[in-house]
């Protein structure tokens, strides 16, 4: 016969085996036939040799050996076997997960919520702890920031960033600047405002953006006056409909036409717009031209810096502090002493994951605990059924089923439990995600994707494999030690049995235990959020809104300028029909920290060398204390006569009274006391104490109290520049519904000035509200997470109490037999439950004196002690009830226990 | 009885002679056991139990292929024959088997 060769034999090949796969009854056949061929032959060959046919039949027969064997090990050859095998694995599982569906689904629910959970708080961890910069090498960019008193983080003036860039040449390859502001785009949908950015080309090279479509700008592009813009994907995308002609067509901003240079990457951002979820569309040219920057004051630019190769973050800060002490001595004018200004320099990553560390790390360890628990369940639950499935392995094992196949049908079986847990998991997790990130504090929820990382799926489901496997095959190891027959006598009395038994009620203890320290923390957390809710801040909240309002340098740059523009419109507000009343701030009640200064009370002076007593100051508008609610405890408020002429007038809080003047016996005994404030530049350099208010919380609900001044805005400038006093928050108390308002503010703001933003309007119960996102937040969290371990726990201790009930049901039968109540039984059954959740109550005590006495949750408590026993009672309370509701069921079985049938099924 | 020699067959071993059987002509199962047999003048006896499994895995791996043929009687049978993989692993196979017999030999030989 011709030999065909290669390819078609390569082609037969595969054909075979998916015959072999798929028809393989037709398979079975062949080889059934091929093996009676040659036995026929072996026959007839011994017939010729002389043998008589019976014999030759029987001989041969005999030395074929078992056709079954040979068909068997020719199958178990055959390609596809494997599959088939699994195929009836599959079967095999499916019916016995349907005849036992409780198990199944209290063991799939556990895994899923365990899994889910887990995804769900590890993805949000990696999005806000280590968020993905759209940077090149982003691990080198650096932010550099400024700080001084009053202003923790501060940003980098024009003449700083040139000096920055002139001379920080050894530590940094690029240095750029940005600032972010709206201008006016004429769309063909009518004018709009929309977030623009305004930076040094030198920025770009920092961050490594690079346009998809077109070009970045060149340095020589970078000046003043260079009609050039960069749009952001989504812009190109909404405004000009994707087009891809779009490089040299032109956009008006501000009514200035710009040409297009470029388009960004759909991912682009800057890292100010990451921070607070907000997308830029338009970038122009910074423009600053070294010649014109003298003003070392208005720190309105967002610096940042590439390191060079070799330089690492500790370096750079070093020489960027360096800088910063340069600096200020050169400039002593413009850097007062007072002032402490400094210069540090930060990379972009750690600065945006500053927020979220703490309430990441109270996450992270909730939904551990959590997982434990969820494990601990499914183990026990697995080991439950080690008992029934040793005696049915022990059989199959007796009547021939190799070990290997055992352990692979085992396997099977629980990796069908554990995937499908996972799969649970990830549609659990993946609602939790979205849940989570709307309640991310203001403005940060647009940084959550939530879409669950796949390698993360995939370590979630690898962890469910090896839990479920590791206890699943338990049983198989029984198996091995023993010989069948004594394998499948009963199993209670077996050491091994016992021993699982014990390790079950061990995973019990250990689930109340965590179950206590949750519950715990998350009603410290809950009742701490409880009281912020109801705080009293001191001031009134309801029915007020607020808007920022902030003037460029542009056109203001005299002092006398901004303060008359501020009294223009507070009046022009106030005279407008629906307002009541209306004033202005520098600083927003409940919206962060506020600056603060030194002060000397005049003829106490501190002596040189030492530290001068410092308050927080605040510069108000007349009618700023009436507004608010703020009864004055003595003096009078701050109004219209404290110009700039008059002489300086302070008024100051209860705190600053006690502190300042201890020996005074009533708040009226310090008006007209005077005191010299800080810093070279402050005015008024000496104050007069005209009011008293009361404590108040400013900064946030939970503020601590501390000293407070309250100073006019004629009067107060922190030095030359005049610069706190270009952005005021508005306050207006208005009859109007809240539309209406906020149009009237607006229209308000474009009456004095055509061209200022007005930012967010919200209602002073929206900025309460949000002030309270973060304990609100885990506070959420950790009750859901507490919950959810509760009620495993519970599930848990009634799958272990029942599993005794059932094993102990003869002993019940005759207790009762012997005269036992229904009651006596039911006291048994619910005392075992009682003992396990003693000793885990005992162990998570213990945990939570020793977490609470470590201050893991330090600074996340508002008025309440950890010790508070309310609190704790109540956790214990409510285990109790879980453990009385998760005995109940088992108890009734074991009262109602009949003896005689039990006899008969003995 | 030869039993005994051909179970100690190493299935390496039986894997080559199969090879090798078929070489000359392609046979049906029963056929390459006697022919074995026949070539090493009855020393060598397959039994059923080691061939067939044999062939199967033979045939998976692509070294031989099978086809519908005629027995001497006319009667329908699997035959089994050569690929061109299976000619060369034949190849690589023998000078293996001829290395590691020199070999074994060579340390038989010795006399000290």
């Amino acid at each position: 016969m011709s030999r065909r060769g290669g390819w078609s034999d390569g082609a037969w090949r595969w054909l075979e085996r998916l015959r072999g796969l798929f028809r393989s009854p037709s398979v079975e056949r062949e080889i059934q036939d091929e093996m009676e061929f040659h036995l026929e032959m072996e026959v007839r060959s011994r017939i010729e040799r002389g043998m008589r046919p019976e014999e030759a039949r029987r001989t041969a027969r005999i030395d074929f050996g078992s056709m079954e064997n040979h068909r068997a090990a020719s199958r178990d050859v055959r390609f596809g076997h494997r599959l088939e095998q699994l195929a009836s694995d599959l079967r095999l599982t499916a019916r016995r997960l349907l005849c036992a569906p409780g198990f199944a689904l209290v063991a799939v629910l556990t895994l899923g919520v365990g899994i889910g959970a887990a995804t769900a708080i590890w993805s949000l961890a990696q999005e806000t702890l280590f968020p993905e910069l759209p940077y090149e090498d982003a691990d080198r960019v650096m932010y550099i920031r400024t700080a001084w008193t009053g202003k923790p983080d501060g940003g980098a003036s024009p003449a700083e960033l040139l000096d920055y860039q002139s001379r920080l040449g050894h530590v940094f390859s690029d240095v750029g600047g940005y600032y972010t502001t709206t201008s006016n785009l004429e769309g063909d949908s009518g004018p709009r405002k929309v977030p623009t950015a305004a930076l040094t080309h030198s920025a770009l090279e920092a961050l490594g953006l690079a346009p998809t479509m077109g070009r970045r700008f060149t340095s020589d592009e970078d000046r003043a006056g260079a009609d050039v813009v960069l749009l952001s994907h989504a812009l190109w995308t909404s405004e000009l409909g994707g087009d891809e002609h779009a490089i040299g067509r032109k956009l008006i901003l501000d009514s200035k036409p710009f040409e297009i240079l470029g388009v960004l990457p759909p991912d682009a951002a800057l890292p100010d717009a990451l921070r607070i979820g907000q997308q830029i569309d338009l970038y122009v040219p910074l423009g600053l031209d070294p010649e014109e920057i003298t003003s070392r004051g208005s720190h309105f630019l967002t610096a940042l810096g590439k390191t060079l190769p070799g330089v690492d973050p500790e370096q750079a800060k070093g020489e960027v502090g360096a800088l910063g002490r340069a600096i200020v001595e050169e400039f002593p004018n413009e850097y007062a002493e007072g002032m402490g200004f400094y210069v540090t320099a930060e990379p972009v990553a750690g600065w945006l994951r500053r927020p979220f560390v703490q309430p990441m790390a109270v996450l992270a360890g909730a939904v551990g605990f959590l997982l434990l628990v969820a494990f601990a369940n499914v183990a026990g639950l697995l080991l439950a059924r080690t008992e029934e499935r040793g005696r049915e392995l022990a059989m199959r094992a007796a009547l021939g089923a190799g070990l290997r196949r055992l352990a692979q049908q085992l396997a099977v079986e629980n990796a069908v439990l554990a995937l499908l847990g996972g799969a649970l998991g990830i549609v659990f997790g993946r609602g939790l995600l979205l849940a989570l990130s709307s309640w991310l504090p203001d403005g940060q929820s647009g940084i959550v994707d939530p879409t669950l990382d796949p390698s993360l799926v995939g370590g979630a489901l690898a962890l469910a494999l090896l839990g479920s496997l590791t206890f699943g095959l338990l049983p198989l190891l029984h198996l091995r030690g023993t010989r069948p027959a004594s394998a499948l006598r009963s199993h209670r009395t077996s050491t091994a049995a016992a021993a699982g038994r014990r390790l079950r009620k061990a995973l019990m203890v250990a689930q109340v235990a965590v179950a206590v320290t949750l519950l715990s923390v998350a009603g410290l957390l809950g009742h701490s959020f409880v009281r912020l809710l109801d705080v009293d801040p001191g001031y009134r909240t309801e029915n007020l809104v607020t808007s920022q309002v902030s003037l460029p340098s542009a056109g203001y740059e005299e002092t006398e300028a901004t303060l008359e523009f501020w009294r223009r419109l507070v009046a022009e507000v106030e005279s407008r029909p629906g307002v009541r009343d209306a004033s202005a701030a520098v600083y927003l009640v409940l919206a962060g920290p506020v600056g603060d200064l030194g002060y000397d009370v005049v003829g106490r002076e501190t002596p040189e060398g030492k530290d001068k007593p410092d308050a927080d100051w605040q510069v108000v508008m007349p009618g700023y204390f009436d507004l608010l609610d703020i009864e004055l405890s003595a003096g009078r408020a701050l109004d219209e006569r404290d110009t700039a002429e008059a002489p300086g007038a302070v008024v100051v809080n209860r705190s600053f009274v006690e502190r300042t003047f201890p020996d005074v016996s009533s708040p009226a005994e310090v008006i007209g006391r005077r005191i010299a404030l800080g810093g070279e530049q402050t005015q008024p350099s000496v104050a007069t104490l005209v009011g008293v208010i009361p404590d108040i919380r400013h900064g946030s609900l939970d503020a601590e109290r501390r000293p407070h001044m309250y100073f006019s805005h004629q009067q107060f400038r922190f030095w030359s520049s005049g610069e706190p006093l270009r952005s005021m928050n508005l306050l207006v108390d208005s009859a109007l519904p809240p539309d209406a308002t906020r149009e009237l503010l607006q229209n308000a703001v474009l009456t004095l000035d055509p061209t200022l933003p007005l930012s967010q309007m919200r209602t002073l119960e929206q900025v309460r509200h949000s002030s309270l996102t973060l304990p609100r937040f885990l506070a959420a969290i950790l009750l859901t997470f507490a919950g959810a371990t509760l009620f495993l726990t519970v599930v848990g201790l009634y799958g272990v109490v029942s599993e005794t009930v059932v094993r102990r049901l003869p002993e019940l039968g005759v207790r009762r037999a012997l005269g036992a109540g229904a009651a006596d039984l039911a006291r048994l059954v619910v005392g075992e439950g009682l003992r396990l959740f003693v000793a885990g109550l005992a162990i998570g005590a213990v945990l939570v004196l020793v977490g609470l006495a470590s201050g893991a949750l330090r600074g996340l408590l508002f008025e309440t002690s950890p010790a508070e026993p309310t609190t704790h009672l109540a956790v214990i309370g409510l285990l109790l009830l879980a453990v009385l509701i998760a005995c109940a069921i088992p108890a009734g079985r074991a009262a109602r226990v009949d003896p005689s049938k039990l006899m008969r099924l003995e | 009885m030869a039993d005994a020699k051909t179970r100690d067959l190493l299935q390496g071993t039986l894997d080559l002679l199969i090879l090798k059987t078929l070489r000359l002509k392609p046979l049906h199962g029963w056929g390459i056991a006697r022919r074995i047999q026949q070539l090493s003048s009855d020393v060598l006896q397959v039994q059923q139990g080691s061939l067939y499994p044999a062939l199967y895995r033979l045939q998976d791996q692509g070294l031989l292929r099978s086809e519908w043929g005629q027995s001497d009687e006319g009667r329908q049978v699997k035959v089994y024959r050569l690929t061109d993989a299976g000619e060369k692993r034949l190849g690589e196979e023998t000078a293996s088997w001829r290395e590691a017999s020199e070999a074994v030999n060579a340390i038989l030989a010795a006399t000290s």
